[in-house]
């Protein structure tokens, strides 16, 4: 958590706020950065450790909006390893591949999230959304 | 122990000087 600035927004005294960010349901956790974008969103209850599995991941993907490769790398691998049986391993995974697929677009990292995906988790909707890159050649 | 803020305007100054992101739970005690 000492990668975010947390703040909590309470519907029953800020509720112009919630108007002001669409939140119709709660409990919803918006992940935002520095110059007032908010990047993920996410709604429902989840365990402790779901939580932070699904904190780290939408931060990995906002650090990957930021191009921030090396942070978001860090933190995708954060979740695969510290919470391997959590709901957010199978797009850690996938996130995992375009992380190190974008700073200099060598597509193998694609390709091996996708093995892994096929391997580990083939009904996740993550394996059919990487099954593309089946066709890369490398 | 969190430390909650209650801003986000404030939380986002802070973000943009530490380089960090910022999480905001919006929540209903009822």
């Amino acid at each position: 958590m000492d990668r975010f600035i947390p703040v909590r927004i309470f519907g029953d005294k800020q509720g112009d706020i919630f108007k002001k960010h669409l939140v119709t349901w709660t409990p919803t956790i918006t992940i935002r950065d520095g110059e007032d974008r908010e990047h993920y969103r996410f709604t429902g209850f989840l365990s402790p450790d779901e939580l932070c599995a699904r904190i780290l991941l939408e931060g990995a993907k906002t650090a990957l909006n930021l191009k921030n490769y090396e942070s978001a790398t860090n933190w995708l691998n954060e979740v695969i390893e510290n919470y391997p049986g959590s709901f957010a391993v199978p797009e850690a995974i996938f996130y995992l591949g375009v992380a190190k697929f974008l700073p200099d677009h060598n597509p193998k990292p694609l390709k091996e999230g996708l093995g892994i995906l096929k391997k580990e988790f083939p009904q996740s909707e993550w394996t059919l959304r990487a099954k593309p890159y089946e066709l890369i050649n490398l | 122990m969190i430390r909650w803020g209650e801003s986000i305007e404030a939380a986002t100054i802070q973000a943009s000087q530490e380089k960090k992101l910022v999480l905001v739970d919006f929540f209903n005690p009822g």
